[in-house]
């Protein structure tokens, strides 16, 4: 058994803004990015959380993430936007972009963002949540391409040219699990790989290739040169090429490269069609039986997108956080190394509020 | 070898175009119908071609396509429209719904419709790539889920019983040059049509396509046709998408859980123009899309293509050399044409007919 400690949310929240502020983070992005580092830790998506701490500061030192940079709006319509998020932390551009966003499908009734020049956006359900709290369903996509550069194969190729390009869409329930679809297009991240190698383990058939684009199992292949492939063969592509084409519509396009890619936002006013709560009640009988399918053999039960968030959040809000020794002592080095206190009176009132049992 | 007749598009059409019109269609529908179904053989996608007719016959008969139902707008703002299909041709309500769209998101920047109350609606790549050719980006979806009147062959992901069709989804993106990018692809692992074309030939399928009628894993056709069920694509991803086009399709206040299901197609159209000038975004898109067609092929694998390729190359090729028509299917067409007493004369062919499939030079 790994040694883990155990936190509650709103202590590791308080120790994980005072790090960003001592970097010079202003207090309103350190408590966004906190906070979404926090809910991902929550919904079970550990390797979207706390964890990415230490990459972030070192993307600061290395002047690649600029703590106090504000996202601006370059370009606006009515119903789009543009976004340059300038290397700031992508998590709080994500989170002004998908509030203007929702604000302007609440005036009418659909909206689009593209947004460029952003860091790691973190997990992308999160923006999807706020989406369908406020009654709307959303889109997400993140893409990167570039022929000969990236992990992931296009189908029938030998060698990379995608990133792991999510599609992630959310619709809101009216209770406390929206619906959110998080998929990467590739069969698994290069994270899953990262812990079969450190296992010594193989992966299954039908997610990595070798260097010369022959299928294999062996994980020390894919470091060997070696890519990943889409889901779904030709269907995952294409989803994956999506995504970088959504993605360049802020013009994040290099011709001479043959590279797109970029963050993009469709947000949709439910109540330009039909009555919000209405449609939320027909979600929620739709969903539910599904959840009442009988399962398949070797199931335990049938669940829909963002169950599992759900049940992690309502657990770890009561039972804590645990986290890795390596992780905890990474914090406690840089707590040390930027000379903050990691005393549980760092908490702060509006620290516990934010974590509150529903 | 196996039978084939081979009819130019435009006979083809003409052909399809007069039966519907024998069976009360009125020509402007019939066309829309003829053109969607054509289009569906030349880009290569046969199952949704002229092969469906005899069922769409039987769907009138039996009343439940109504040929003369004109799709009606019953709710609108500048950025979105919520279409009742009236049980009329599904193409035809598509085509009307994704021009309506098109307009609106070229005056709005986005817009977003939903289509209820249609039938078959088709190949979903036709309303993509008519969003491209606009300079439009879209994204299509038909989704159905619990429906009773159309079946859910579908398991959702760790189910052994089917709740969802095969839901699809359809993104077309603009260009510039003579093929779109055109996605079109079922959420399905594989679809229903081959597995009988499996069972046809006594083989078996691939693992992870099907599940027998406990829900168990297996390879053989047989076991499908014998209430067994259909897997989503790729496990839980697939699975997700395929409820995404059903909580798209389900916009509408007037849809009955209970009878309709979760069901229904969804557009939303986005004018590139508003984001970056359309002719620099598809100079951008074809320098990164040839990339991709350029990536050292896998070992056993001729070459990389990018969605929308095979159907262009398809439909060249068989604007020149004609559709080859199975012996079964030209038959039924024939049969339902002699029934109604339609010509199959090559007289019957509308000099817009051959302007409409002209072969591009």
């Amino acid at each position: 058994m790994a040694e883990t400690h155990n936190f509650q949310a709103s202590y590791l929240h308080a120790v994980s803004r005072q790090i960003f502020m001592a970097v010079d983070t202003p207090r309103h992005i350190a408590d966004t990015v906190t906070g979404i580092l926090v809910n991902a830790n929550l919904s079970g998506h550990d390797s979207h959380g706390v964890l990415r701490i230490t990459s972030y500061l070192d993307m600061m030192a290395n002047d690649r993430l600029r703590p106090k940079v504000e996202p601006q709006v370059v370009k606006e319509t009515d119903t789009t936007f543009v976004v340059n998020a300038g290397f700031g932390f992508g998590h709080f551009t994500a989170q002004k972009s998908v509030e203007l966003a929702i604000d302007k499908a609440k005036r009418f009734n659909v909206a689009c963002a593209s947004l460029y020049d952003t860091t790691h956006i973190g997990r992308l359900g999160e923006y999807l949540e706020v989406a369908a709290r406020a009654g709307c369903i959303s889109i997400i996509t993140f893409g990167t391409g570039q022929r000969g550069a990236w992990p992931v194969v296009p189908f029938g190729g030998a060698v990379g040219g995608l990133g792991t390009n999510p599609i992630a869409i959310g619709c809101p329930t009216g209770d406390d699990s929206p619906f959110v679809a998080d998929i990467a297009t590739s069969v698994i991240a290069e994270g899953k790989l990262r812990v079969a190698r450190s296992k010594g383990a193989n992966v299954p058939e039908g997610h990595i290739l070798d260097k010369h684009g022959n299928p294999t199992v062996k994980t020390m292949d894919f470091y060997d040169g070696g890519s990943l492939l889409p889901f779904g063969g030709h269907k995952g592509y294409a989803l994956s090429l999506v995504t970088c084409l959504l993605g360049g519509l802020c013009e994040d396009f290099d011709i001479e490269k043959g590279s797109m890619g970029g963050v993009f936002m469709q947000v949709i006013n439910v109540e330009a069609f039909t009555p919000l709560e209405k449609y939320q009640q027909a979600v929620r009988t739709f969903l539910d039986s599904m959840r009442a399918t009988q399962p398949a053999p070797g199931f335990d039960e049938v669940l829909v997108p963002g169950d599992f968030e759900s049940r992690c959040r309502a657990d770890r809000l009561v039972s804590g956080i645990d986290l890795p020794d390596t992780i905890h002592q990474k914090l406690q080095e840089h707590a040390a190394e930027l000379n903050i206190s990691l005393g549980e009176d760092i908490v702060e009132q509006d620290d516990v509020a934010r974590y509150q049992v529903s | 070898m196996v039978e084939t007749h081979n009819l130019t598009a435009c006979h083809l059409h003409a052909i399809t175009r007069q039966i519907f019109m024998a069976v009360g269609a009125p020509r402007h529908i019939a066309d829309s119908v003829a053109r969607v179904l054509v289009n569906a053989n030349l880009s290569g996608h046969d199952s949704h071609g002229v092969l469906r007719i005899p069922q769409y016959l039987g769907w009138i008969a039996d009343g439940s396509l109504l040929p003369t139902a004109e799709p009606k707008v019953v709710k609108e703002t500048p950025n979105s429209l919520l279409v009742d299909g009236g049980q009329g041709f599904g193409h035809y309500a598509a085509l009307r719904t994704v021009h309506l769209a098109i307009e609106k998101a070229k005056t709005g920047n986005v817009a977003c419709a939903n289509l209820v109350q249609m039938s078959h609606i088709g190949r979903l790549g036709e309303y993509a790539e008519a969003t491209a050719r606009a300079g439009c980006i879209g994204i299509i979806t038909c989704g159905v889920g619990l429906g009773c009147t159309t079946p859910t062959r579908v398991v959702p992901y760790g189910g052994a019983v089917g709740k969802l069709d095969t839901n699809a989804i359809a993104i077309g993106v603009p260009t510039g040059d003579r093929a779109p990018f055109i996605a079109d692809f079922a959420t399905s692992v594989v679809a229903e049509g081959k597995v009988r074309v499996a069972l046809s030939k006594n083989l078996d399928l691939a693992e992870g396509c099907i599940l027998d009628k406990q829900g168990n894993a297996t390879v053989k056709p047989t076991d499908f046709f014998d209430g067994g069920w259909l897997l989503p694509l790729g496990g839980h991803k697939g699975y997700a998408l395929s409820l995404i086009t059903c909580l798209l399709g389900g916009l509408s206040p007037d849809i009955d859980l209970g009878i309709d299901g979760m069901s229904g197609a969804f557009m939303q159209v986005i004018n590139v123009q508003a984001f970056t000038p359309l002719a620099t975004y598809q100079r951008g898109v074809r320098a990164f899309l040839d990339g991709m067609r350029e990536t050292p092929p896998a070992p056993g694998i001729d070459e990389v293509m990018v969605p929308g390729d095979l159907a262009h190359r398809r439909r060249t090729e068989r604007l020149t050399n004609g559709i080859e028509l199975p012996g079964t299917t030209y038959r039924h067409i024939q049969e339902t044409a002699e029934q109604l007493d339609v010509s199959m004369s090559e007289g019957r062919i509308e000099s817009s007919d051959i302007e409409r499939y002209q072969a591009v030079s």
